[in-house]
């Protein structure tokens, strides 16, 4: 039901005759004070995060050689692909909310669905090449012959995934069983590494499905020139997980 | 809601204050070239931190040539500020924004600065008032067993307490036990890997290199207690090193190797 019809027999699309709610003076009070609303809620989010930033801060000051020696465990290039792959899902973010104002319902559509790419290539790169082996020691290998990894012998998943023998249990805390670690502050770095890419990739499935819910209702014709608030405050939210990346990438990967 | 033009600009009983008019219509559309300059901004500048990161690798490992610590640390977090501000600023659209949005956002970050500094005066001037406070925040903390109370941890065999060692001692005895059960000289097993490990980060089986993704790059620069009490097999694994890998890292039995306690 991307239309309706109207008294006068012209077809509209839903946005062109929304009507705000009624406790608002007008739909440009009801646009402001819904955006006003996202912000607060962000403020909570950049909150919650600057928690973890403070951990990250005193663990760092406290054990300066184990936050060293833990970053170099870290791949600076799929730090560095994941902060492309998030920032270009933010301009599209962008583009979207600009092509709801114009009314350009397509692609609205297809800025949306690169969004989405985005988002689920974030996580992929994160789970397949990051959290995994790290994690059990389990690599994911894209050569199917694995012709030079047979010595170790383990493999799952039909062999894509291939075990590779005192690399993983770098865990947090009690999870931590990585016999190779050179300071006795390594699962701390650990805890503090799952605990804020994990949280922030909690973010990146949350605001994914928002943009979902926003991709959904625009096959509906909900939104356009008159009405894309959802559009623009479920866009702020992606933009604050791109936010908290930009601040995480270094902190995690860069700095040593 | 009929109210005639002149009625409107005379006095509007719905918008008493004449706000009506001013928020119609003061919604920007930004242009898409802006947005994609900011885009190819945003990626210039993330180019340019991990350039000048690995920069900085790269020249301590090939010349010696140690730039400060500070430098890579302000450098990297000053290019995140002008990153966040380029997204806050356009596409989160804050500049073409109320002001109220900016300053909350602001006030938010203020409290985040408050929250943080109040941190960091705690732990750095815990001992200022009350001296014996200062055994309270000793870098490391006893470093002491670990037991699990609530419930068993999910890591293969069930442990329920690290036996009065650290995690990382736990965790290495455990490897080298796991050798010893095997019938291999576990503990010279491990300090192999680790030489391994330490000359080239490639981890795991000689001759099973890690695929290129997973590869740690080669520390540099100041890490002065990386080798000292607290790790008495590293320091054998050092000295097992030193004397060209005939030195007393296998001699001792294996449970007695990290025991020493601190």
């Amino acid at each position: 039901m991307t239309t309706i019809q109207t008294k006068s027999g012209r077809k509209q699309a839903r946005w062109e005759n929304y009507q705000h709610e009624a406790h608002w003076r007008s739909a440009a009070d009801e646009f402001d004070a819904a955006k006003l609303g996202m912000w607060l809620f962000l403020t909570t989010e950049v909150l919650l995060f600057a928690g973890i930033f403070c951990a990250y801060a005193m663990f760092r000051m406290l054990y300066p050689e184990a936050f060293a020696i833990g970053s170099g465990y870290l791949d600076v290039k799929f730090g560095l692909l994941n902060t492309v792959v998030l920032l270009i899902s933010s301009f599209t973010v962008a583009m979207a909310v600009r092509c709801a104002q114009k009314n350009q319902q397509f692609w609205l559509r297809t800025n949306l669905y690169i969004t989405l790419v985005c988002a689920g290539l974030f996580l992929l790169i994160k789970f397949l090449f990051e959290y995994t082996p790290k994690w059990s020691g389990y690599f994911f290998f894209l050569d199917p012959t694995l012709g030079h990894y047979e010595k170790s012998g383990q493999t799952a998943l039909w062999g894509m995934f291939h075990f590779v023998e005192g690399y993983g249990g770098k865990r947090p805390g009690a999870f931590f069983d990585y016999p190779f670690a050179q300071h006795y502050a390594e699962p701390l770095w650990w805890a503090v590494y799952y605990g804020g890419t994990a949280i922030h990739a909690l973010h990146v499935v949350i605001g994914a499905g928002l943009l979902t819910w926003v991709l959904v209702r625009s096959y509906k014709g909900i939104y356009g020139p008159k009405n894309y608030t959802m559009v623009e405050t479920s866009g702020l939210y992606w933009h604050l997980v791109d936010l908290v990346w930009i601040f995480l990438f270094p902190l995690l990967y860069l700095i040593h | 809601m009929s109210h005639s033009h002149a009625q409107t600009a005379a006095y509007d009983e719905m918008d008493p204050h004449g706000f009506q008019g001013k928020s119609h219509g003061d919604h920007v559309i930004v242009d898409w070239r802006i947005l994609l300059g900011v885009l190819l901004a945003l990626l210039f500048f993330t180019a340019l931190t991990t350039t000048f990161a690995t920069l900085e690798q790269w020249v301590a490992g090939e010349f010696a040539i140690h730039i400060p610590h500070w430098v890579n640390v302000v450098g990297a977090l000053s290019i995140a500020v002008i990153k966040a501000s380029l997204v806050c600023m356009f596409f989160m659209q804050l500049r073409y924004d109320k002001p109220l949005n900016t300053m909350i956002f602001l006030f938010c970050l203020l409290a985040f600065g408050i929250f943080l500094g109040l941190t960091s005066l705690d732990l750095g001037k815990r001992d200022a008032i009350y001296g014996f406070k200062k055994g309270t925040i000793k870098p490391g903390g006893d470093a002491q067993s670990v037991t699990l109370t609530g419930g068993k941890a999910d890591i293969g065999p069930r442990y329920e307490t690290t036996m009065g060692k650290s995690m990382v001692e736990f965790a290495r005895q455990r490897y080298i036990d796991r050798y010893n059960a095997m019938g291999v000289d576990g503990e010279a097993k491990w300090a192999a890997e680790m030489a391994h490990h330490l000359a080239g980060h490639k981890h795991g089986q000689a001759g099973a290199e890690l695929p290129d993704a997973n590869r740690s790059f080669s520390r540099v620069g100041v890490t002065p207690h990386l080798y000292d009490e607290h790790d008495p097999v590293a320091v054998r694994a050092l000295e097992h090193l030193r004397s060209g890998g005939h030195g007393p890292a296998g001699e001792l039995p294996a449970g007695e190797s990290s025991s020493s306690g601190h």
